[in-house]
């Protein structure tokens, strides 16, 4: 479903993009939302789901990454600019690394879930603290 | 004359026999069991007061320095390091390493004399608490697991086999309820409790016949009753019963405390006392009848567990209890009614009440998490120290423990239990974290303690907060590590550090004493791998990063 509604758009956008003639400007957008073709429809620049993503990770992450994932038993999350792909793919089937252990979060958060914590993971990527070096 | 004299030297002997005996009367009128199988460790906490104190003294405070390794033992798994406290029966080791691995060692070679894993239920790696043990029990010629998919397992122990295993929590009902503990003996019951209070569950003790693994009873650490808990909030209210209990052979009695009431931080809906959470039970073991409760966080709202360990010190001729709760405070309590004798702060910040009477325990001014607003409580979550036991001497008088100060900064929320999964928790925040003390550094030491009245008596500071329980032992010493893997030896009147060692792993267990062949060891579960260093990161900045790792190393003198 989720492709077709990609594909739609995509199909949607090109007549648009068409009629006003700006291709350049069209592949850029086609580019920007191919590449979030992998995971659902949220915005991960989405206010709404970048706030829903910070309450589930304070409930349920915090405990090894740190507030604001700065860093715990678990490496920072912040000032990091991971892929969202890679990002979804770590929560969903969890990590071992040495004694450090994340549970698989595929049978806790259903998906959409899933990307508001890739949406609140991604917008740490430049709080004021990455300036200072940490 | 000769039968006069005679009979003079008999009554002298005589009257001086009744003397001595009335002076042991009078001088040991209640004996403590720390003298008891003075070469074994062979309980959680070595002895039902527990102490966590060895009688041995061939180590001691002249000669600890020249402790060497007499052998390493590695379990091969680091998942969440090394948290046991191993039991030590007749020179042999009995200790759990990650995922459930049992070992018997040799306690004079540290060979391996035995292993056991159980083929676990795939569910183990989708949990929250994952991998991690605090230990195994022995008794009845038996080696008891507490396992990580929620069952009683009972080996045989001479050679490790099974001899009976009981199912007895199912995981994917109760959010992952499992056993972090080991299951404790009371006679030929055999009882433990479950993780379980940051999750929407209703906690509860299980008892089986130790010889069988029949059920026996069950105690439901959530009480059925609406004025404690409104509507259905019982139901998810917490409660678990997560580390050991005691138990007091004279009276049959099973001592243990209770988690925190769920969600943690927010309240609201759950109006009402919450029995049995952040309580002591006082429970009959050949019934699991309640002989008497004594709730230290009526409505808890700071996840103020009372799990730790329920220590039995006498003084002026009464039996009291000493118990740390995460609250900040030191409960004293008479043994025999859990009313309260004294209640002194362990703590220097604590704001969620302004004070606890000592002889009510009537909790005044609660300063309580409000939903939509950011408020800063001390002491945090994980207390002002975590589940890492303390230990009591009973020479120097003095309660040795870990203690920090940190708080937490919350904002309390709603959360929908329908979406909680499997190994998610019920916490009821939107945020989170750990902070210093206002107008002060976060900070972490050892005290040594008058156990009754809390008087120090001296105090070392600590750059991260000790996670591993602490030794004390009839050689003047106290053994504690730190997070970074440092095993240091003080004197225990003084704080003197007279000795360390770097394990090269952070200590987030229980070291113990034994003897074998002769000789007193020392034996350090070296490796770090807690949720506790993760959360703490924000106060704590240096504790990230620090090295996982996992090995039982035994020393003694050359
Ligand atoms: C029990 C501890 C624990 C919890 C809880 C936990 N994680 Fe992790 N997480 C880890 C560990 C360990 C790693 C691997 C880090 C490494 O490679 O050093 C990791 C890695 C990650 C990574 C990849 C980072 C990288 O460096 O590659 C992401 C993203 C992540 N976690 C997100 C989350 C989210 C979102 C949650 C909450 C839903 C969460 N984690 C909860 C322990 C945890």
């Amino acid at each position: 479903m989720r492709k077709y509604f990609v594909i739609e758009n995509v199909a949607h956008i090109i007549s648009v993009c068409a009629t006003a003639a700006v291709f350049t400007l069209c592949a850029a957008t086609i580019v920007a939302i191919g590449a979030r073709a992998g995971g659902d429809s949220a915005n991960l620049d989405d206010p709404v789901a970048i706030s829903g993503g910070e309450t589930t990770f304070y409930q349920n992450c915090v405990y090894c990454h740190g507030s604001k994932g700065s860093g715990g038993s678990a490496k920072a999350l912040q000032c990091r600019d991971m892929k969202p792909d890679y990002i979804f793919e770590t929560i969903t089937n969890g990590r071992i690394a040495g004694a450090n252990v994340m549970p698989p979060w595929k049978d806790t958060f259903d998906e959409k879930t899933r990307w508001q914590l890739v949406a609140y993971i991604r917008s740490l990527r430049k709080l004021p603290e990455c300036d200072a070096g940490n | 004359m000769s039968t006069n004299r005679e009979l003079f030297h008999a009554i002298i002997v005589l009257a001086a026999a009744l003397l001595m005996a009335m002076f042991a009367a009078f001088c040991f009128p209640l004996r403590s069991h720390a003298d008891e199988a003075p070469n074994d460790w062979p309980k959680y906490y070595r002895t039902d007061d527990a102490w966590r104190y060895s009688p041995l003294e061939q180590i001691n405070a002249s000669n600890v320095a020249k402790l060497k390794v007499a052998w390493i033992h590695q379990p091969g798994d680091i998942q969440m390091g090394l948290q046991a406290t191993p039991i030590v029966i007749d020179g042999i080791v009995y200790y759990v390493g990650a995922n459930n691995n049992v070992f018997a060692v040799d306690g004079s070679t540290g060979k391996t004399l035995w292993h056991y894993q159980p083929d676990l239920d795939p569910i183990v790696t989708k949990v929250f608490y994952v991998a991690a043990s605090r230990g195994v029990t022995v008794g009845h010629g038996m080696v008891y697991l507490g396992s990580l998919d929620g069952r009683y397992i009972a080996l045989d122990q001479k050679t490790g086999k099974v001899k009976w295993e009981r199912q007895i929590t199912d995981l994917k009902t109760c959010y992952g309820c499992l056993f972090s503990s080991p299951p404790q003996l009371a006679g030929d019951i055999l009882y433990g409790g479950t993780t379980g209070g940051d999750q929407p569950q209703a906690g509860k003790i299980f008892a089986v016949n130790a010889i069988t693994g029949e059920p026996a009873w069950t105690f439901d650490t959530i009480k059925d009753d609406r004025k404690s808990w409104p509507g259905d909030t019982g139901k998810v209210g917490g409660g678990g019963a997560w580390m050991p209990g005691v138990y007091d052979a004279k009276t049959d009695t099973i001592l243990i405390g209770t988690s925190n009431a769920a969600p943690d931080f927010f309240p609201a809906g759950r109006e009402g006392d919450n029995l049995y959470t952040a309580t002591l039970l006082a429970i009959e073991g050949k019934t699991g009848q309640l002989k008497w409760h004594y709730q230290e966080v009526p409505h808890d709202t700071w996840d103020y567990d009372a799990a730790y360990e329920i220590m039995t010190i006498q003084h002026e001729g009464k039996d009291l209890l000493v118990h740390l709760n995460k609250g900040g405070y030191v409960f004293v309590l008479d043994k025999a009614t859990g009313k309260p004798y004294n209640i002194w702060p362990l703590a220097k910040h604590i704001n969620w009440t302004s004070g606890i009477d000592p002889k009510t325990g009537e909790i005044k001014d609660r300063y309580e998490p409000k939903a939509g607003e950011a408020r800063t409580i001390c002491p945090y979550l994980l207390g002002v120290r975590s589940w890492n036991a303390a230990s009591y001497n009973p020479k120097t008088k003095l309660w040795y423990t870990n203690a920090m100060e940190v708080c937490n900064v919350v904002n309390s929320s709603p959360q929908e239990v329908d979406k909680i999964g499997l190994a998610g928790l019920y916490l009821g925040v939107s945020k989170l974290e750990a902070v210093p003390p206002p107008g002060d550094k976060a900070s972490a030491r050892l005290d040594a303690r008058d156990p009754i009245t809390g008087k120090v008596k001296w105090s070392i500071d600590y750059e991260l907060p000790g996670l591993g329980s602490v030794l004390s032992t009839a050689g003047n010493l106290v053994f504690n590590g730190d997070v970074r893997g440092v095993f240091h030896a003080y004197d225990a009147e003084t704080g003197k550090e007279l000795w360390n060692f770097n394990t090269g792993s952070g200590i987030r267990s229980g070291s113990v004493s034994y003897a074998a062949g002769g000789k007193q060891y020392i034996l350090v579960p070296s490796g770090l791998g807690s949720h506790a260093p993760g959360f703490m990161a924000s106060a704590f900045p240096k504790v990230k990063g620090l090295p996982g790792g996992s090995a039982l190393i035994a020393f003694t003198l050359e």
